[in-house]
């Protein structure tokens, strides 16, 4: 069955696959209200494909965090610092 | 007469932001020393995550800081520090990119299309242990450098505000609120254009991973 089929087909009370992916940044950043909440956690707890794809959307953006950071370089602070007292006559 | 300022105290543990630039005000060049070594690290990747060119990002941060400094003295903290600091460098870098020409990489994409596919095709199998962990679990997959090349390709697909709004969430952890101010936005608008790029982003490292090319027809997402 395709992920459409799914999306088509299946309905695990009040929230449906499309309307998880439509509540899932509010859901990330604990902004639903608490009947959401739940109803958002009842259908990730039976439905196997939006575990996957709540992982994916969680991940792809908190990854960025790890990716960017990596490529700091270690010398930034020094010449930052350098640049900073040479600029303000320290 | 005036007590001369207190000597120059390292990054002291239990100084919030506010306590350092009260300090750095009152002319504690250490306490502004201070609070650059505490936000430099995150000002910079979002600047990198936004211009994509290190020696760039590197000068909006030295304008970001040197800005600071130069304006310690209206900051009364009405607004969070940090916040401040990240609408000061968000906006260096995006003054900096609009005022190049465009990028030649520009391979930024129409998001309805992805949209449109944005819930589909978590499931299959694949020969690479990569897409078969993104799949599965796609935090163990982090480590894999297929995934981490296609995550820096696929935001650098994303419109600049859209990188801009989405690094300063997840590297400096802005509320909704922070972020409106920060980017000159409404909470509402914050909110969902945060969630619409998360699951451009998404849906675009699915594409990379699983070998799918670029899109033909690239134009802005405004």
């Amino acid at each position: 069955m395709s992920r459409d089929d799914h999306h088509d087909h299946h309905d695990h009370g009040a929230v449906d696959c499309r309307r998880l992916v439509d509540l899932l940044g509010e859901y990330v950043d604990d902004q639903l209200p608490a009947d959401q909440k739940q109803a958002v956690e009842r259908h990730i707890d039976q439905c196997a494909p939006c575990v996957a794809f709540l992982r994916q959307y969680r991940f792809a953006a908190a990854a960025t965090r790890d990716v960017m950071l990596a490529k700091v370089p270690t010398e930034l602070e020094d010449r930052l610092l350098s640049f900073l007292r040479d600029r303000t006559r320290r | 007469m005036a007590s001369p300022a207190p000597p120059a105290r390292p990054d002291a543990p239990g100084d919030d932001d506010g306590a350092l630039v009260a300090r750095a005000r009152d002319g504690d060049y250490g306490a502004f020393e201070a609070l650059v070594r505490r936000h430099q690290r995150r000002v910079f990747a979002v600047a990198l995550g936004v211009l994509k060119n290190p020696a760039e990002a590197e000068e909006a941060v030295q304008e970001t800081f040197l800005s600071a400094f130069e304006h310690l003295g209206t900051f009364r903290g009405e607004a969070r520090f940090s916040t401040w600091l990240h609408r000061v460098a968000s906006n260096h870098a995006l003054m900096k990119l609009r005022k190049k020409k465009p990028d030649p990489q520009g391979d930024l994409v129409d998001l309805e299309p992805q949209l449109s596919r944005a819930a589909t095709r978590t499931e299959g199998t694949s020969p690479f242990d990569a897409l078969s962990l993104w799949a599965r679990r796609p935090d163990e997959a982090a480590a894999a450098h297929e995934v981490q090349d296609a995550l820096e390709g696929a935001l650098g697909q994303l419109a600049p505000d859209d990188r801009a709004l989405l690094l300063l969430r997840s590297i400096d952890d802005l509320s909704h609120e922070a972020l409106a101010e920060a980017l000159q936005m409404t909470v509402p608008a914050v909110k969902s254009r945060l969630h619409r790029t998360r699951l451009l982003l998404r849906a675009l490292l699915d594409d990379r991973l699983r070998g799918k090319p670029p899109p033909e027809s690239p134009r802005s997402t405004g």
